[in-house]
């Protein structure tokens, strides 16, 4: 005798229960635990600065500053900081010439959609790996910039 | 054949589970960057759902509740097939985390195929029942109807 609908999602229900539980179990006896609910953010490495607004523009204003976006390519596309070179966090390679440039700059400002968007924390993470110093993180991100009116760039600046 | 499709899809399970459940920090990362999963929710799913994984694979290879476990791993493949397809088709060039938390490769259509031949297996073994060898056989149900666990009228 086969089971019926009703049979197949009670045991479905079961193996994700056991399997959930199993999960937990074993997430309670890690040492280094992930922490559960909360908004899952890569760690920034140490070092690494925040910036308000007006120190990321007096960093512009000086020239010896670079900007990196973080965000998609596509976003990058529309609008940018005016000279920001575009390095999507989660992409695999960065490009050689792109850290060479940047290796020179001081200091390096890293951006992403705001306070709450995680991308700029991972592509710092990923950039001081790189052996790159001096590496800062737009806390506003591009709204931000977008909102003060700062120079831009793209093909949808606004 | 239910017994090969058993073997083959419980143990990609298994071993898919198997990875990502010592490597829960990867694997969180590799979800996080489908951008699909709210970021509250990343660490708790990362946490369980290697080891739903593992229970289903485990009950596909033995043949423990068969049909319920296929059910299970053939939504999450379904599930697994839409995230790599649409991370994809964003052209989002991120690691796929699908059989291992951090290698593997990146997302592409052939990881997209090959979920969907998990779904397709899924619903073959849906169809077709557990098959020989399978632990559904001796406890669930006796040749003759009577389990092993008569209902209570009798």
């Amino acid at each position: 005798m086969r089971p019926g609908l009703g049979d197949r999602l009670l045991g479905a229900a079961a193996l994700v229960l056991l399997g959930s539980s199993l999960g937990l179990a074993a997430h309670g006896l890690r040492q280094r635990q992930l922490p559960l609910l909360v908004r899952y953010l890569p760690a920034a490495p140490r070092g690494v600065r925040y910036l308000t607004l007006l120190q990321a523009k007096q960093a512009f204003d000086s020239d010896r500053a670079a900007f990196v976006d973080a965000r998609d390519p596509e976003a990058y596309r529309r609008a940018h900081v005016l000279g920001a070179v575009s390095m999507p966090a989660w992409e695999p390679s960065l490009g050689r010439q792109d850290l060479r440039a940047l290796g020179r700059a001081d200091p390096v400002i890293i951006y992403c959609d705001g306070p709450r968007c995680g991308a700029a924390r991972k592509l710092a993470q990923r950039l001081a790996r790189r052996g790159l110093h001096r590496l800062c993180i737009l806390t506003q991100g591009w709204p931000g910039w977008r909102a003060a009116g700062y120079p831009a760039q793209g093909s949808a600046r606004r | 054949m239910s017994l090969m499709l058993r073997l083959a899809m419980g143990g990609a399970f298994l071993a898919a589970g198997w990875d990502k459940a010592f490597h829960p920090r990867a694997f969180a990362a590799a979800l996080a960057a489908y951008q699909l999963v709210p970021e509250r929710l990343v660490t708790l799913i990362a946490t369980v759902l290697p080891f739903v994984e593992l229970v289903c694979g485990a009950a596909l290879v033995i043949g423990a509740l068969t049909e319920s476990a296929a059910l299970v791993l053939g939504v999450l493949s379904t599930v697994f097939a839409l995230a790599v397809g649409t991370a994809a088709a964003r052209g989002l060039d991120i690691a796929c985390g699908c059989f291992s938390a951090s290698r593997g490769g990146a997302v592409d259509w052939p990881h997209v195929a090959l979920d969907l031949v998990l779904v397709a297996c899924a619903g073959a073994l849906l169809r077709l029942g557990p098959g020989s060898l399978a632990v559904d056989n001796w406890l669930l149900v006796g040749k003759a109807g009577q389990g092993i666990c008569p209902k209570e009228s009798e």
